[in-house]
């Protein structure tokens, strides 16, 4: 079955956006774009999860000749791989390869882990990796720790149901303060242990 | 100048502690153990908020905690402690004195005395104040491998971001990660 790779990177309090949903204190050097470029060039990959709110973000900015011309290598992958957009009040996609998914998100995402292909990634889309993690669909958590406390902002992980038992994969420390952490949901405990 | 270092065990959620004040999910082996024993003992001063002082003088003299955790239940016991808080008359805990002005001013006080660094536990409230006040010198994060979903952040309350740098990565066997931060711009 296709892994679910959850991918974001957020503040040492654990927020990924500020109140007013900005991500421009998001740390880049040519190192972790380095890092962002390979990723994205990853034969592992072959598909996006993305929520409304993200979706909004992404496709206004991935298709732009900035974009394209500021990180080629991303902006292609991010626009030519197929994306699946869960939302209920949005009524079409109109970015490359989108697929919009109106159902209920849960059943969706399963149907979409038992097609033939490779892993999808999810980013950002707290209310949506909420319900995911809820069920127990993530597979995957990769998350950069930037070095700042944002003071406010949104929790990435926001009230959930149970709390979930990791285990920890790899740690990466870049050269300007980021630090990669990888986990799995330790699958072997039950999942309310604590 | 004494640097005062902030400590805590944190959910990757962010949490310090879970819903009812539950630490049970603290990731806690001898290797952890080990590295709790090397900082208290390069300490001579602990600071506290009312309501982490009131949990850990009711813990740590206890027969229980000399018991399960002789070695640093010996050093809890008998390090020099100060419990900053309004509302407390008293502090009976062995060594420890309470402080009843503004947090910030009576830190620096302490701050500017002879002696070893000073650490923070818990104290989420205190903290936040102190960061706010630039009167935290370092951040030792101790991400503990779990989402609790609910619980009380660690970080909360502050009114401005406070910019970072990253000093240390540790990655402890039992999938603990140790982040260890100065502040950016420090006034001295």
């Amino acid at each position: 079955m296709r892994k679910v790779v959850m991918f974001n990177s957020i503040s040492l309090e654990g927020f990924f956006e500020t109140l007013d949903h900005r991500i421009d204190w998001v740390n880049t050097d040519a190192e972790f774009n380095k890092f962002t470029t390979e990723n994205a060039q990853s034969d592992d990959v072959d598909g996006f999860i993305l929520g409304r709110k993200t979706y909004d973000m992404m496709s206004s900015f991935w298709p732009t000749e900035f974009a394209l011309q500021s990180n080629p290598v991303v902006a292609r992958r991010m626009n030519e791989l197929p994306k699946y957009v869960f939302s209920r009040t949005l009524k079409s996609v109109d970015w490359s390869n989108s697929e919009l998914v109106k159902g209920d998100a849960v059943q969706e995402l399963k149907r979409i882990k038992h097609l033939p292909g490779k892993d999808l990634v999810i980013f950002g889309s707290g209310n949506l990796s909420k319900t995911f993690i809820n069920n127990d669909l993530i597979d995957e958590f990769q998350l950069i720790v930037n070095p700042i406390l944002l003071a406010s902002g949104t929790p990435l992980f926001q009230d959930l149901n149970n709390s979930v038992r990791l285990k920890l994969l790899n740690v990466r420390t870049f050269g300007n303060g980021n630090v990669l952490m990888i986990y799995q949901p330790d699958r072997t405990t039950t999942s309310d242990a604590a | 100048m004494r640097k005062v270092i902030l400590f805590n065990l944190m959910s990757l959620d962010g949490f310090f502690e879970g819903p009812n004040r539950s630490i049970e999910w603290h990731n806690v082996d001898d290797e952890f153990n080990d590295f709790a024993v090397e900082q208290v003992s390069s300490t001579d001063g602990l600071i506290f908020g009312r309501v982490t002082y009131e949990m850990m003088a009711e813990y740590w003299p206890s027969e229980d905690a000399i018991r399960s955790d002789p070695i640093i239940a010996d050093w809890m016991n008998k390090l020099p402690k100060y419990v900053f808080s309004h509302t407390l008359n008293r502090a009976d805990w062995h060594n420890t004195t309470l402080v009843n002005g503004d947090a910030a001013v009576e830190l620096r006080k302490i701050k500017g005395e002879s002696g070893r660094d000073l650490f923070v536990f818990g104290s989420a409230d205190l903290s936040t104040s102190l960061i706010q006040n630039n009167l935290i010198d370092e951040y030792r994060v101790l991400v503990n491998p779990i989402l609790l979903g609910q619980g009380t952040p660690l970080f909360h309350g502050l009114k401005d971001p406070v910019s970072l740098q990253h000093i240390h990565t540790r990655t402890f066997t039992n999938g603990n990660v140790l982040l260890t931060y100065q502040p950016v711009s420090r006034a001295m």
